[in-house]
């Protein structure tokens, strides 16, 4: 496994510092080194927000994302800004409501806030993506993802949230394989 | 209670005599300072005398029991942290109007809305004496003072309101002309658990009462006999004046829990 | 026995503070080293200590220091703003020898600057910031490990010197999350305490390391403290013997044992042709450059401050002697290569940042690049 720069960005209030973390330990669930840092000031505002994850089977010299290999983007702004520092071979998963001509070449949109809307909370969208991820790359193992939730969120809000999880990872579950999967590139 | 022998014991005779100007009153202040601690039988190592930068802050080098002297206004802040690390001791703020009233204000408001253990005293001289004399916030005003040649700009501050208002569980106000009045303020404010103050009016023939030709410290006493009157006669003053006068008396006197107890009670139920 | 946690840099700080033995935090709400403060809040009560907020930074160093003299170890957090205003107070802590920690998360400046994005523009401040000739003690964490690592150091050496530590982090740091390694106990140092007669006890007489012993506001031992000019009784004094004396020994006492503080770590071959000298989360780009570097066949070595003040100096000359370049990689315009130039490494660059972005390894390897 080479190095993984996963970076998470929206809109703050999407739960992605949460998400961040939530990946970070799953990965260390299954040994893996991992790092989480994640953006402040606007992020409880409404305004752009991103988490930033990086999980290496080898200790990681440095903690913050360089490059991503892995871009979430839940916003037209979020899109915008870091599709470009996108790693050549990077993969981009994206919110298709944010309506942009997305033309990253391993790029794949799912209706992730519209699914989290109809599981009834639309603030794990962070969590569903996170599914979606799970299911379609090898980084963590789902049973790992669930346990990091039920590790970082309040009783009440544990079962919300995994639903959400478990609905991306049948989101994932959909896509043909070999299209959009695999290990960091 | 004039006897010295009682304060011996807290005394650093080795000191002495003290630097103090002639005529100046903070030496009566800290006398009856360890006089309040002789009465209370206050041992040599349970207090703290935490003493401020100017003319008052000196009183540190003249006794031997625990002694602390910070950075200019900052004293009740240190003291806070004194305190709150060993509740058990007596911990004494002697501070000048300056240091307390200017730049240590905004320490004098909160240590009273904690309403902290600690005692204040206060030794209000009109001035900056340790300076040369310059106006400072509770120099009345229009007196001449070496920043003020025309008269000083400004109403003075009075202190005793504000920590009043503040939360203060004690707070009193005399001169040092007043002496056995002094003498039972401070008793009183040593005995009160949480806030205590008292402001002491003390005389500074040196800057304040040459400038403002009152003369020696004999006629800067009858000053204090003359003008200080007691709260409630003040208190029927016209405005304009009051202004010509300073109170005297026991302006608030509670018994509201102080911090420590409060914070160890909250902290409690958790 | 460890146990590790997935931790933030300021919730690290706030864990090694209370292992350390701190059991009284005063502080003031500043982005971002408010997390310090929260957690303080809600731990300190558990272990019988005291959390409590001031109404602003001169009043919360000024309640450390109290709290330490009564026999608390003692601390707080804050960033630039608030560290600016601490700065006569830890002159105080300095001349009154008072142990405390400062525990400062560098943010993006001058004044108000931004406050939630790092800097490590405060290397300077934390060196002279208070007035006057005196020395201080202050460490550089490059990891969330190291957050609770050299906080806990920094604990035991103001223990030791009798002196304020300073902890210079950054706010990337700060809300950085790694795995850290807690152990059940960490090894603490506690203040030499006075023993003999009570009458002879003087409290600004030192021992032989030259750090005098020290007893507790309530001690039967009698503590004077005052920033004056004092003797060894703790009397205040102007006379010129007695000024020239202490401030001398409030230096020498922790300049003559600088071999106490925690080294410089340095990674790279024995003769390294490139050495880049950083500290702090650049210090990690740093190392990363590094790998990189190795891995082009190219001879770079890194040597990370862990110790910033004193200045390392003679470690760094032994290494950089021998080397072509000298590289040191800092986010504020320079102010530790005026060091390294000072210690005769006169042909040092400066790899610098100043636009809140944290330095990458690529930058740096490119810097290097084109000094070859």
């Amino acid at each position: 496994m080479k190095e993984w720069q996963i970076l998470l960005s929206g809109s703050g209030g999407q739960g992605l510092g949460l998400a961040g973390k939530i990946l970070a330990e799953a990965a260390l669930y299954r040994g893996l080194h991992a790092a989480h840092s994640q953006s402040y000031g606007a992020r409880a505002r409404g305004g752009y927000s991103d988490s930033g994850v990086v999980i290496s089977s080898a200790e990681i010299a440095f903690p913050l994302i360089e490059k991503p290999n892995l871009l979430l983007a839940l916003s037209p702004e979020a899109y915008h800004k870091n599709a470009r520092s996108l790693d050549k071979d990077g993969y981009l998963i994206y919110d298709t409501d944010i309506d942009s001509a997305v033309q990253e070449k391993n790029a794949r949109g799912f209706p992730i806030t519209k699914a989290a809307r109809e599981t009834g909370n639309e603030r794990g969208a962070a969590i569903l993506a996170l599914g979606i991820i799970t299911g379609l790359f090898d980084i963590i193992a789902p049973k790992d993802g669930e346990r990091a939730i039920a590790d970082n969120l309040p009783a009440q809000f544990i079962e919300p949230n995994l639903q959400c999880y478990r609905r991306g990872l049948e989101m994932a579950g959909q896509v043909t394989p070999g299209d959009h999967t695999g290990t960091a590139p | 209670m004039n006897n010295l022998k009682e304060i011996d014991q807290y005394l650093a005779h080795k000191k002495l005599p003290h630097m103090w100007c002639p005529g100046c009153g903070n030496g009566v202040i800290l006398k009856h300072l360890l006089l309040g601690l002789a009465v209370l039988g206050i041992p040599r190592e349970k207090a703290v005398l935490a003493s401020g930068i100017g003319c008052s802050g000196r009183a540190g080098d003249y006794v031997n029991f625990h002694r602390f002297q910070g950075t200019h206004g900052r004293t009740l802040a240190f003291a806070t942290g004194i305190h709150l690390s060993n509740p058990e001791l007596t911990v004494v703020c002697l501070m000048g109007d300056g240091d307390c009233g200017a730049i240590g204000l905004n320490h004098l408001l909160h240590a009273a809305r904690r309403n902290i253990n600690i005692t204040a005293i206060v030794a209000n001289n009109l001035n900056y004496g340790m300076t040369g004399g310059q106006y400072s916030p509770s120099t009345p005003e229009d007196s001449l003072t070496s920043t003020s040649r025309q008269g000083k700009t400004g109403a003075a501050l009075d202190l005793c309101r504000l920590a009043a208002e503040a939360g203060a569980n004690y707070v009193a106000r005399s001169t040092v002309y007043h002496v056995r009045e002094m003498h039972k303020y401070i008793l009183e404010a040593l005995n009160t658990r949480g806030f205590s103050m008292v402001e002491l009016l003390t005389p500074c023939p040196t800057y304040y009462g040459r400038y403002n030709k009152i003369g020696d410290a004999v006629q800067m006493l009858e000053m204090f006999k003359e003008k200080a009157i007691p709260l409630n006669k003040f208190q029927n003053m016209e405005e304009s004046e009051q202004q010509n006068h300073f109170w005297r008396g026991v302006l608030v006197r509670k018994n509201n829990p102080d911090f420590y107890t409060r914070y160890r009670q909250k902290e409690a139920v958790q | 026995m460890t146990n590790m946690q997935f931790l933030q840099g300021n919730e690290a700080c706030t864990l090694a503070g209370i292992a350390a033995g701190a059991r009284f935090f005063a502080g003031y709400p500043i982005s971002p080293a408010t997390e310090i403060a929260e957690l303080s809040a809600k731990l300190l009560p558990r272990h019988d200590g005291i959390y409590i907020q001031m109404e602003d930074e001169i009043a919360s160093i000024a309640a450390v220091i109290g709290a330490s003299l009564g026999g608390m170890k003692a601390f707080t957090a804050t960033s630039g703003p608030g560290f600016s205003l601490m700065q006569e107070n830890i002159g105080f802590a300095v001349m009154a020898e008072v142990p405390c920690v400062i525990i400062n998360v560098q943010r993006f400046g001058p004044s108000t600057g931004i406050a939630t994005q790092p800097g490590q523009g405060d290397i300077m401040t934390a060196r002279w910031g208070t007035h006057s000739d005196h020395s201080i003690v202050a460490l550089a964490p490059a990891s969330v490990q190291e957050c609770f690592d050299l906080t806990v150091e920094a604990f035991n050496l103001a223990e030791r010197f009798r002196t304020p530590v300073i902890v210079l982090t950054d706010a990337t740091i700060a809300h950085l999350r790694e795995t850290v390694s807690i152990p059940d106990t960490v090894k603490t140092v506690q203040r030499a305490r006075p023993s003999g007669p009570v009458e002879n006890y003087r409290p600004y007489a030192p021992a032989a390391n030259q750090v005098p012993v020290m007893p507790n506001y309530g001690d039967d031992y009698i503590l004077r403290v005052t920033g004056l000019v004092h003797d060894e009784a703790g009397y205040s004094s102007a006379d010129p013997e007695v000024a020239g004396t202490l401030v001398n020994r409030l230096i020498n006492k922790i300049e003559k044992y600088t071999d106490e503080l925690p080294e410089p770590e340095y990674a790279g071959p024995d003769r390294p042709e490139t050495v880049i000298i950083s500290y702090g989360i650049s210090a990690r780009a740093a190392l990363s450059a590094a790998r990189r570097a190795k891995q082009q066949g190219r001879s770079m070595g890194v040597i990370r401050l862990r110790t910033i003040w004193p200045f390392p100096e003679k470690f760094i000359t032994d290494i950089c002697r021998s080397a072509a370049r000298v590289l040191v990689v800092e986010m504020n315009k320079g102010q530790l290569l005026r060091e390294v130039r000072a210690a005769g490494i006169t042909e040092a660059y400066g790899l610098n940042r100043t636009d809140t972005r944290v330095i990458m390894p690529e930058e740096i390897l490119e810097g290097g690049v084109l000094l070859e």
